[in-house]
């Protein structure tokens, strides 16, 4: 093992074999190329990004105004009179709050259990795959799935229910449902991580002291995981903000809020309406409405949220961010 | 094998006794410790070492002349001038901080991936300024060896096959083969890992990385092998191992190797260069520097009155 | 701590009840997930049986016009026994793989050179701008993408970019207008590869110095450092960032029925060039394009198959990621 019978050849060290030649250049042509491709694409980047931010600037300044902000959308042939965009304005926010109240504490339960439980252990990882699964979803699969479900006579108190029986299975409270399943995976990542990233030492001293393992969890570990759930509540939430294919097919695609039923806040919310994201798309030539004007001032007012949403992120994690892998 | 030989005894204090066992008054030349009880030559210099003879005088490859380097403005390396030849062992030796590791590294001009470094001198291999030649090139000459192993996560031979697949037209694995075997034997690899060559590199020993580093560095035979603190990382029979290599190498390839262990420079040096505040206090050979140092610095150093 | 010199033991048995219950509460929360998956499996796919009962394995098969075999689907009688479900699928199949596998290519592309681009070759102020900015871009909501898309890009396409005579070649089978396979391919790669980009240079900047630098004191020039170290060593990431843009294009709905045409129509390699200008739908934005008609049954069952479809993309998907990881993880170590 020892070099005593290493490189020691009887008579000496054998002759070495004649050296390689080596190449030309030592930037060949192939090296040459693929540095000219990166900087291709690293410009491309840089003129892509530009592009679309300045360019819906323009347009958004262009036709927003304070009065699209606040007035109501109606339905009417004359461009001129279909009002603004408050209800979907009032819908995006509304949906939001649902979608992240339910997903916060599923999430962070779920979050929770693995991190401080996780028995028995095939369970443990099935949750994890399971919450990959749900990641992977297409949000068009959920929004299906969404309506398929809500549409049994079970869930008849979450939406309107039709003369005939037929459960319409649309409004707010489905909608948040499936949505919150969008925010899910961002909340239990963030919070697993927090929570992974609390030293031992926390634990047992608190242990130590006497306390059961529920108490540490309530009084020391969520606590300090608050920055985590924020932060993932904010990418949650700027994902839900984006969505439009639940909205499209689990909302019900009314203009304004309609409410179901008399009661003040579960009546909006297990009524109809639309939000940014569905009355972009519907006033785009892909929909039926015909006013670019009025989706591009939404879709300003939507950058807009969701940028903020992001920004909002950046302060909750503070100058950790920017210090992160990108910087040298 | 060379005999090992044993550091000086370093006795727990119990009384004012010295921490250190000084040599029998006489030492290697004649004088007798001095009043402030530090040691006039080495502990060991009067141990004679047993090293294989190199056949051909010593080839000079390299030269530093007047070598200055700074770090955004504070020098590291201050007018060094040194030769680097082949068939002998060129140990740099100074506490931390000399710069030796800096002077290392100039020899391949791998301090220019500090942003902030400066230059001003002249290094040059076989008389042509180093500063002048692409720097690939030159570091396909002037290879170097690291102080953390670091194999890359292949197996053991696309790590050696590395350089040799990067610095020429496209090679079978059977071309390369021949050479990746002489490269693992000079670096007495070949036995543990010869018959399987697959193996991943990360999953060796960390004696056996160090030398599989060494082999990746030898297989396009470079003619000037650098080696920063290799064996500070391994455990002493690796160790051991890697300065048995490093002395049958120096036949062919001009070694210099940075070690702040005075015991191993000892060991495998023909010449020594002691650096202290980035500036050369003595150049010569290990004989002389560590049996009898002209430096008053060298002598404190050697003797073990700082490091 | 309390007063108490010694606890009652009562007590500890009572907080290890609440410890339990606790645990047992969080812990059918987190089952939660489980049941809602399975629910979904077994209803989508209990729901989409009948369209490929009908069907067998001609469902994925070309055949006859999409569109048309839809509306006598949506059209059938009232009575269950003359349910339509005749369905040839292909053209849908066929948009689908071409719109995503384009997009992945043509992303994966830009995504590495832009990533090796912004840590190893741009200047450093520039590659500290471009963080926010790829941030931005990643989390922009497809209907934007789509709104643009179709405002300005596919006017532009289909009046500059489309002439008379690539219109007249194809007027038999299919009316061009500015929706088409380029559009869709050209919107769906900018939306993919702002969080593969993202991905891929954190997994860059991780890789150890001792690799790139032992491998530049060999003599390896910077790009070839890169690629064969760097890159390399990145590669369960770039696995990690390919699988997460594949679902998401496969998934995209609106952006895509908003540019890539109504038409169910399976463009013409043939073709040529015009292959590009073809309008074409892929499922997830079918889905959406259909989602009203949900209500008549048999439509509703096809609908479902589509959504069925996806699912099961999804799923191997995400197992195909995790199968290309494993025999990178052979020579990567403990490092």
């Amino acid at each position: 093992m020892e070099a005593a019978t290493g490189a020691l050849e009887p008579g000496g060290p054998a002759p070495l074999p004649a050296a390689l030649p080596h190449g030309a250049s030592a930037w060949r042509r192939r090296d040459r190329l693929g540095l000219v491709a990166c900087w291709a694409a690293g410009l491309l980047l840089c003129v892509l990004a530009v592009s679309i931010v300045v360019f819906m600037l323009v347009k958004g300044i262009q036709y927003l105004s304070p009065d699209l902000l606040f007035s109501h959308p109606v339905s009417d042939t004359d461009q001129s009179k279909t009002g603004g965009f408050l209800d979907p304005l009032i819908g995006t926010f509304i949906l939001t709050t649902v979608g992240t109240g339910l997903a916060v504490p599923i999430g962070v339960a779920t979050a929770v259990w693995l991190t401080e439980y996780g028995r028995p252990a095939w369970l443990a990882r099935a949750v994890e795959s399971g919450i990959e699964i749900v990641a992977g979803t297409p949000s068009i699969v959920l929004a299906i799935f969404g309506l398929l479900l809500f549409s049994n006579g079970l869930f008849d108190f979450l939406s309107f229910t039709a003369q005939g029986g037929a459960v319409f299975g649309r409004s707010f409270l489905t909608a948040g449902a499936m949505m919150s399943l969008i925010a899910l995976p961002l909340v239990f990542g963030t919070t697993r991580e927090a929570l992974q990233s609390i030293p031992a030492h926390l634990r047992e001293a608190s242990y130590a002291l006497g306390k059961t393992k529920a108490t540490t969890i309530r009084r020391v570990l969520l606590p300090m995981s608050r920055p985590g759930i924020a932060t993932g509540a904010a990418l949650g939430m700027g994902r839900i903000a984006g969505d439009t294919a639940i909205v499209v097919i689990l909302l019900g695609a009314t203009l304004q809020l309609q409410g179901v039923g008399n009661a003040p806040v579960l009546g909006t919310l297990r009524g109809t309406g639309s939000t940014l994201t569905s009355y972009v798309y519907n006033n785009s030539p892909a929909g039926e409405g015909n006013a670019p004007e009025k989706a591009y001032a939404a879709a300003f007012v939507l950058l807009l949220i969701v940028i903020g949403l992001n920004f909002a992120v950046d302060l909750i994690t503070g100058r950790r961010r920017s210090r992160s892998a990108w910087s040298r | 094998m060379e005999p090992v030989i044993p550091p000086p005894i370093r006795r727990i204090v119990l009384d004012d006794e010295p921490t250190i066992a000084t040599p029998p008054p006489g030492g290697a030349n004649g004088h007798g410790p001095r009043p402030n009880g530090v040691p006039v030559g080495g502990a060991f210099a009067s141990v004679p070492r047993r090293r294989p003879a190199v056949d051909a005088p010593a080839v000079e490859r390299m030269r530093v002349e007047d070598l200055t380097i700074a770090y955004a403005g504070k020098p590291a390396v201050r007018s060094v001038s040194l030769p680097v030849r082949r068939g002998e062992v060129l140990a740099l030796i100074g506490p931390s901080g000399c710069g030796k590791t800096t002077l290392l590294r100039s020899l391949n001009r791998l301090t220019e991936l500090t942003a902030t470094a400066s230059a001003t001198g002249r290094v040059s291999l076989d008389g042509d300024d180093i500063a002048a030649q692409e720097v690939t090139f030159l570091r396909r000459r002037v290879s170097m060896v690291f102080q953390q192993p670091n194999p890359f996560p292949m197996s053991v031979f696309d790590n050696v096959a590395y350089a040799l697949r990067e610095h020429g037209r496209r090679r079978s694995r059977s071309e390369l083969l021949p050479h990746v075997e002489a490269a693992l034997r000079r670096a007495g690899l070949w036995e543990e890992v010869g018959d399987d060559l697959d193996h991943p590199a990360l999953r060796l020993s960390g004696g056996q990385q160090q030398r599989l580093c060494i082999a990746r560095a030898l297989a396009a035979q470079p003619e000037v092998l650098l080696l920063d603190e290799p064996c500070s990382a391994l455990d002493p029979r690796s160790t051991a191992t890697i300065e048995d290599l490093v002395v049958r190498l120096r036949a062919d390839v001009a070694i210099v190797i940075v070690t702040h262990n005075l015991q191993q420079a000892y060991r495998v040096a023909d010449q020594v260069g002691f650096m202290y505040l980035g500036e050369l206090v003595e150049y010569g050979a290990a004989e002389q520097v560590f049996g009898a140092p002209r430096a008053e610095r060298t002598r404190e150093y050697v003797g073990g009155a700082f490091g | 701590m309390s007063a108490a010199a010694h606890p009652d033991p009562a007590a500890g048995v009572a907080t290890e009840r609440t410890d339990r219950r606790v645990e047992l509460t969080l812990g059918a929360l987190a089952s939660f997930i489980l049941v809602l998956i399975a629910g979904m499996i077994v209803f989508v796919f209990a729901k989409a049986w009948p369209s490929f009962a009908h069907n067998g394995l001609a469902w994925f098969g070309a055949g006859g016009n999409v569109d048309s075999q839809l509306g006598e689907i949506f059209n059938s009688p009232a009575n269950p026994a003359a349910y339509q479900y005749t369905l040839h699928a292909w053209p849908l199949l066929y948009a689908t793989l071409l719109t995503t596998g384009g997009a992945v290519l043509l992303g994966m592309t830009f995504a590495l050179l832009s990533a090796v681009f912004i840590v190893e070759f741009a200047p450093a102020g520039l590659a500290r701008a471009l963080q926010p900015v790829v941030r931005l871009l990643a989390a922009v909501p497809s209907v934007i993408y789509g709104l643009i898309g179709i405002l300005v890009i596919v006017p532009f396409v289909g009046n500059e970019l489309i002439h008379q005579g690539r219109r007249k070649s194809v007027a038999y089978v299919v009316q061009l207008s500015g929706t088409s396979l380029l559009v869709a391919v050209l919107i769906l790669t900018v939306m993919i590869t702002p969080i593969m980009i993202a991905i891929i240079v954190d997994a860059l900047r991780t890789v150890p110095r001792g690799w790139t630098e032992g491998a530049a004191a060999l003599g390896v020039n910077r790009w070839r450092v890169m690629w064969t170290i760097t890159v390399r060593a990145a590669r369960p990431a770039i696995v990690a960032a390919a699988v997460l843009a594949t679902a998401r294009a496969l998934g995209e709905a609106i952006m895509l029925s908003m540019v890539s045409g109504s038409v169910g129509f399976a463009p013409n390699p043939l073709d040529g060039l015009t292959f590009l200008f073809e309008p074409v739908r892929p499922l997830a934005a079918t889905i959406v394009d259909n989602a009203e008609g949900l209500s008549v049954k048999p439509f509703g069952q096809t609908i479902y198959a589509f959504a069925a479809i996806l699912l099961v993309s999804s799923f191997f998907l995400s197992f195909a990621g995790w199968a290309a990881k494993q025999p990178l993880k052979r020579y990567a170590g403990r490092a």
